[in-house]
């Protein structure tokens, strides 16, 4: 290889002339010695004779556009909550899936037998005295219970409860109650904020005053923040999992129809235990960007590994992402973001793995993206998604 | 309706965006007015490099509008040590344009990531220096033989490739690689007093 031939395979390459043959020749020379200095020197070069100083470019209209974009970007994420920076300066993110589609079926089969007030599509709240608040998050509203012992109030799709300073009936079990393809905030009592995700239930006190502990249930998903008070331990329960948050940030998600239980922090600090053993020097602590899972049963081994944490708290920004997951479980969390049944026909397609991100895109959208990876057809009746192996088109076979 | 770009004008004297770590703070705040600083500082000079980069000036303003509102979408993360504001908008700038490339082979990766770092160091020179190796380049493409300049000039200005130009002069391909090739070697010969 003499030094001219080299010379005219980087001109080509920089002029986009080169052939695969060049560039592999180029790529082995470029490795060697000072090469890569003489290889830079000739990039510069081009670039200098490529450039022009050019004024004519729209800077103005182009921040105007920017302006209007960004615009349309913050509208679009109204269901956005924590919009400010704090969030993810605390983020501690634990996320929590349990059960099994049996125990799901069940589940919903009792609640709806033994609580037929409660309309499946609102957003609802039950006091522990038994009455029953419906919510639409786009509405504001500040509500009285009957016995006037409670101030709910929905603000911006934030829900907070004050109770009367008189009252003596303080409401222990509230169930907050948000259906698939809706998704709510709540400020408890000492501040801590809750954001919980579709097809989710919240079991919590109105107050944790005169408590040793601050203790909440949850079934499904919610992202945390929770005021610090080291006297007050801050607790999560779910079937089977016990989360001890030290004064941090978090994200919950225990969905019984899933069948794995995790929790993943962001950053601070949580203990994780089984429901039946939950003395602190039991718990395993979790660092930051940490995934600890089991398969939900009571009792079990949690399994604790290294993760990106980004896709397991991408739905509090309404984003929903998915990092190299089953087709199968994609499935179950499109159902519960868009409240919809949808019925795989075609096995092998539940199966597959995908990655991806969706910000805010109608299933329509999401669907057709994951379509234009693998082949499949769907169709869609009221509220039922079917997919089905692609229809063969034989209609050029036939024409043979 | 916009009143950003007047009131930014006034804000100019006041100095402060001047102050790159208070423009990063003011940008991850999502100050508007800190992004228009940032267009006014940077939007020409990125729309510039990018022209230079892909040859294709709608491209260039696209590329470079997206890289705007990437450095939003992610300012929250923006943390940045000194005088690297303009490296990290470029660098977006820069990937998104390879992004829409295609990059399945390690030789074209190695390639494509020498180039940037080419690209990075130039930016670091100061604006003077640069116009003056400008000069210096447009100098030697009138001083370069008949020929040669041609050819050189039909590449890079009218942007035609190999083949057109030699179908247009009549000389065989080898003819206009040699002459391209002799003509940046000449090129960067007259730069490399400056690197």
């Amino acid at each position: 290889m003499t030094k001219l031939d080299i010379r005219r395979i980087i001109t080509k390459y920089i002029n986009q002339e080169a052939s695969a043959e060049e560039m592999t020749i180029l790529y082995e020379w470029v490795k060697k010695g000072n090469n890569q200095e003489v290889f830079k020197k000739l990039v510069q070069a081009d670039f200098l004779i490529n450039y022009q100083n050019r004024s004519s470019w729209e800077s103005e209209e182009a921040f105007k556009q920017f302006l209007e974009t960004i615009k349309e970007k913050e509208s679009k994420k109204v269901r956005r909550l924590f919009t400010d920076k704090r969030v993810w300066k605390y983020a501690a993110a634990v996320v929590v899936l349990l059960g099994s589609s049996v125990y799901f079926m069940v589940a919903r089969n009792a609640s709806s037998l033994t609580e037929p007030r409660l309309d499946p599509n609102q957003i609802t709240l039950q006091l522990d005295n038994g009455e029953v608040i419906s919510f639409d998050p786009d509405i504001d509203v500040t509500v009285k219970s009957k016995s006037g012992g409670t101030v709910v109030s929905l603000k911006k799709g934030v829900l907070s409860q004050n109770d009367m300073a008189d009252s003596k009936e303080r409401s222990k079990m509230n169930v907050l109650r948000v259906p698939f393809g809706k998704s709510l905030s709540l400020t408890l009592q000492d501040g801590s904020v809750v954001m919980l995700n579709s097809g989710s239930t919240l079991t919590y006190p109105s107050s944790f005053a005169g408590m040793d502990k601050r203790e909440v249930r949850l079934e499904g998903e919610a992202f945390f923040e929770v005021a610090k008070n080291p006297e007050q331990p801050f607790i999560v329960g779910t079937k089977s999992m016990y989360t001890q948050v030290f004064g941090t940030v978090f994200n919950i998600s225990a969905y019984a129809e899933d069948n794995v239980a995790e929790v993943v922090l962001v950053e601070g600090s949580v203990g994780i235990g089984s429901p039946d053993n939950t003395l602190a020097d039991n718990l395993q602590m979790l660092k930051p960007s940490q995934r600890a899972s089991s398969k939900g049963e009571v009792g079990d081994q949690f399994l604790i590994e290294n993760v990106d944490v980004t896709p397991y708290i991408s739905w509090t920004q309404g984003i929903l992402s998915f990092e190299n997951e089953e087709m199968s479980e994609i499935i179950k969390r499109l159902q519960r973001q868009f409240n919809i049944k949808i019925v795989n026909k075609h096995e092998k397609l539940g199966e597959r793995r995908f990655t991806g991100m969706f910000d805010e895109e109608d299933l329509d959208r999401i669907l057709r993206t994951i379509q234009a990876h693998t082949h499949f057809s769907y169709s869609k009746v009221g509220n039922t998604i079917t997919i089905t192996e692609p229809q063969k088109n034989n209609a050029y076979d036939v024409k043979k | 309706m916009y009143g950003y770009w007047e009131k930014l004008i006034n804000q100019m004297d006041r100095n402060s965006y001047h102050d790159e770590n208070y423009l990063v703070q003011e940008l991850r705040k999502g100050s508007e007015e800190a992004y228009g600083h940032l267009f006014k500082q940077y939007h020409q000079e990125l729309c510039n490099y990018m022209a230079a980069i892909s040859g294709d000036l709608g491209l260039s303003e696209d590329i470079v509008q997206q890289s705007f509102i990437k450095l939003w979408s992610n300012r929250e993360k923006l943390f940045l040590k000194e005088k690297s504001l303009k490296k990290y908008l470029f660098k977006i700038a820069y990937n998104l344009f390879i992004d829409g490339k295609r990059k399945e082979k390690k030789e074209y990766e190695l390639l494509e990531s020498l180039k940037q770092e080419a690209y990075l160091d130039m930016l670091e020179t100061d604006t003077s220096l640069f116009e003056e190796r400008l000069k210096k380049v447009e100098a030697e493409i009138e001083n370069l033989p008949e020929q040669c300049k041609m050819v050189f000039l039909l590449s890079k200005k009218e942007g035609l490739k190999y083949k057109e130009i030699s179908e247009k002069l009549h000389i065989s391909i080898k003819t206009v690689e040699v002459h391209m090739t002799k003509a940046l070697k000449r090129l960067k010969a007259q730069l490399s007093i400056f690197f």
